[in-house]
């Protein structure tokens, strides 16, 4: 029989059934919803491993492949001077294991210990930095408990200071300088990262390796400079400055077909391994690139083309030449060197580099025409090489040249061009008037395969085929008549050049015996290949005549290591006098 | 307790004659019987699950035995590749052109800045031969530098059967052969170009 009592009971079973059955459905959703990935992290955590995955950044190489920057490995070794010094690893074994560590990384142990000892209650400290895989190898097999090996990339540059202008290097907050920087986002990796989930051993438990984010190798950045020319041309550029006793060199050796840089030599210049070890003021850059300065007398190439090309003067035209030309406001143009007044032609005026010549020329275009033929053969403008630290030199406007002004920058004074700029404008005129996007870079080859940073083919007719080839034939007038004609023949091969000595400004004067002297020219003139510019900076003798034989010798270099067939046809013979 | 089927049965009183004991036994209807389960298909079960949990526990060696195959060749793979980036950043620098300029001169070669040029067609060589290493340092007057050549061994030529026989720099170079300038080979009349 049921009674009240009995059916209270029963209500108060079930209601306490239903409040336990109640608490455990919010302890359920709580756990398996509200807090589900907490604990789901939280779990990872215990079984689970995240691991970095490492990208490689690229190399850089040259035209042919040969490697001129390469990431490799390297590894810190830490020490625990706490676990060292545990009982357990009888504290009076460590100066034996320094020891042993000491005699592979050729370190002093005692200086080693001290360090150890410094804070025996710490955890971690580096004993060694960047040693290399066989070293890590030596002391791997030492098996000190204490010891830890930690990865690292590290950036070497097998071919030292070669090339080292331009590649540049890294420091510790990463691309510093040259390449490594401008080019970064070519040569750049990420880094990944995988997560699996460990037995208790450490192994990975199958199928649980999860990628969460792809490690990406940097792309290999491939240049149009050749690493052996390289070589010859800085070598010879430094031999140059030390003989002249100059504070700097350059040379710039650029295909004419194409306008590719094979090699753009800076003396001083960098040794990438040891950049971080030198003065603070050493070169770091490309002086080619990013110094300007007053090309002189090189510049009558350009002047004697544009004049030619405009129609205002031909090659054999004349002019009666003082050694001096006043100037209305008192001031005066004069040649570098006393001559009786003579009959020169155009090509006469180059043979003899006379500034007296060239100025009276030079009144048969306006200036703004000059100036544009000037801005079209890339002056004042960055090459497209866009350097880092590139200078785009100075080209002011026509209606900025004042006085002797209007004249000085046709003789390159009163403006300023890099090395590389200069060599463009040969580049120009040796390729029939066109020309082509000055080029460092061949491409970028990512790690998938595709090429990225392609260089430009688009050229730019800037003077007449046939002006540029008058230009060549007056150029190689200079080469065969001029005072160092001797210094500059190549045997079996046609050349022509523009020799350029230009004072620099000194505190706002110009200065007598601090020139820039340089030499710039083409061949085979027959049929131009390669251009090459080299210039020294404040050499203690002024005379461009110095520079002829480093010219002839970088030409001929340039010539045998790209098997450059010989001319064929004589040299035309141009009018000097009339 | 199959046995507990009830049937009703009307109450009798005892029997008067106690000697007859009729035989009752409880029978199982066909049904029931056909119903009972057979030993045959527990053991069978049985061993199945038996069966399977050894197949399982077999798979699971093999594949984690397969784990630590993978985990042992892919670290294998990692030292080869370690080692592979060690050597190949060994080539590069014996490769380089400071380490081949400083192994050839040692070797006793010198530069040549007097190329000659043949031309195949008409015979005719250009250039004049003229000194070989006019500078006079056989090619070791270096001025680039390679920071990273420091202790590179430059080959031994006492031992010319093995190419990669290096030894460290021991006694004097071997003399320039710059004296032995092979004979003018001015056989065809070089063209004036100019």
């Amino acid at each position: 029989m049921r009674t009240r009592s009995s059916r209270a009971r029963i209500s108060l079973a079930v209601l306490v059934v239903f409040a336990i059955v109640a608490v455990f459905v919010v302890r359920l959703v709580d756990i398996q919803v509200v807090r589900a990935e907490e604990f789901n992290a939280a779990s990872l955590d215990k079984r689970g491993k995240d691991i970095t995955t490492y990208g490689v950044r690229g190399n850089i190489v040259d035209a042919k492949g040969a490697v001129l920057a390469d990431s490799v490995l390297r590894y810190d070794i830490t020490a625990s001077p706490r676990v060292a010094l545990l009982p357990t690893n009888s504290a009076t074994a460590v100066p034996a294991q320094l020891a042993e560590l000491a005699a592979i990384t050729k370190q002093d142990p005692t200086v080693l210990y001290a360090a150890m000892m410094a804070d025996p209650k710490s955890d971690f400290m580096y004993l060694v930095k960047g040693v290399t895989l066989d070293v890590f190898e030596q002391i791997d097999a030492l098996h000190i408990s204490w010891l830890y090996a930690e990865r690292k990339s590290a950036r070497s540059y097998p071919n030292g200071e070669i090339a080292g202008n331009l590649v540049g290097f890294i420091g510790t907050d990463g691309p510093q300088a040259g390449l490594e920087r401008s080019q970064n986002e070519c040569l750049a990796s990420d880094n990944g990262s995988i997560t699996y989930e460990k037995g208790e051993d450490g192994t990975a438990l199958p199928g649980s390796e999860v990628v969460t984010k792809k490690s990406k190798d940097g792309g290999t950045l491939r240049l149009t400079i050749d690493r052996d020319l390289q070589f010859y041309v800085q070598q010879r550029m430094q031999q140059t400055a030390l003989e002249l006793g100059a504070t700097w060199a350059t040379a710039v050796v650029i295909r004419i077909t194409d306008g590719h840089l094979m090699s753009v030599a800076d003396w001083p210049t960098v040794e990438p391994n040891t950049v971080h070890e030198g003065p603070a003021d050493a070169a770091t850059g490309s002086r080619a690139f990013s110094t300007p300065y007053e090309p002189g007398s090189t510049m009558k190439a350009l002047t004697a083309a544009s004049l030619v090309d405009s129609g205002a003067v031909k090659p054999s035209d004349g002019v009666v030449v003082p050694y001096e030309l006043p100037q209305p406001d008192g001031s005066s143009i004069h040649d570098a060197f006393y001559h009786d007044t003579e009959n020169l032609t155009l090509a006469g005026a180059l043979v003899e580099s006379s500034n007296v010549a060239v100025a009276q020329f030079t009144d048969r275009l306006p200036a703004q025409k000059r100036h544009d033929y000037m801005a079209a053969f890339g002056l004042g403008q960055h090459t497209e090489v866009d350097f880092n630290g590139e200078s785009a030199g100075q080209l002011a406007d026509a209606d900025q040249w004042f006085g002797r002004t209007n004249y000085a920058v046709q003789y390159g004074q009163g403006m300023s061009a890099t090395s590389v700029q200069m060599a463009s404008i040969f580049q120009t005129i040796g390729n029939k008037g066109v020309r082509m996007p000055v080029t460092l870079v061949e491409g970028c080859t990512q790690a998938d395969g595709t090429v990225t940073e392609a260089a430009s083919t688009q050229g730019r007719q800037v003077v007449s085929s046939s002006a540029a080839d008058q230009t060549v034939a007056m150029m190689e007038q200079v080469a065969n008549k001029s005072g160092s004609a001797s210094k500059l023949q190549i045997p079996g091969y046609r050349t022509a050049v523009k020799s350029g000595t230009a004072e620099v400004a000194v505190n706002g004067g110009y200065s007598d015996n601090s020139v820039v002297i340089s030499y710039a020219g083409v061949a085979p003139a027959d049929n131009p290949q390669y251009a090459v510019v080299v210039t020294a900076g404040i050499p203690d003798r002024v005379f461009s005549g110095l520079i002829a034989p480093t010219w002839r010798d970088v030409m001929a270099q340039t010539l045998t290591t790209f098997r450059v067939p010989p001319s064929t046809t004589p040299a035309p013979d141009l009018p000097v006098n009339w | 307790m199959s046995g507990t089927a009830a049937y009703a049965r009307p109450l009798v009183t005892p029997a008067a004659s106690p000697t007859v004991h009729p035989h009752i036994e409880i029978v199982t209807t066909r049904e029931q019987r056909r119903a009972r389960p057979k030993l045959a298909y527990a053991a069978i079960t049985i061993l199945s699950l038996f069966v399977i949990f050894a197949a399982q526990l077999m798979l699971s060696i093999v594949v984690s035995d397969g784990a630590f195959q993978i985990e042992a060749l892919q670290q294998q793979q990692k030292e080869l590749l370690r080692t592979q980036d060690a050597l190949s950043e060994n080539l590069n620098l014996y490769g380089s052109t400071q380490n081949l300029a400083a192994q050839a001169a040692h070797l006793g070669m010198v530069p040549n800045p007097a190329p000659l040029t043949l031309n195949m067609d008409t015979g005719a060589v250009y250039g004049a031969p003229g000194t070989a290493d006019p500078v006079g340092c056989g090619g070791s007057c270096n001025l680039i530098t390679n920071s990273l050549l420091v202790g590179m061994p430059l080959v031994n030529p006492a031992a010319p059967g093995k190419g990669n026989a290096v030894a460290p720099v021991v006694g004097p170079p071997v003399p320039s052969q710059t004296e032995t300038a092979p004979a003018t080979t001015n056989a065809l009349p070089a063209p004036v170009t100019h």
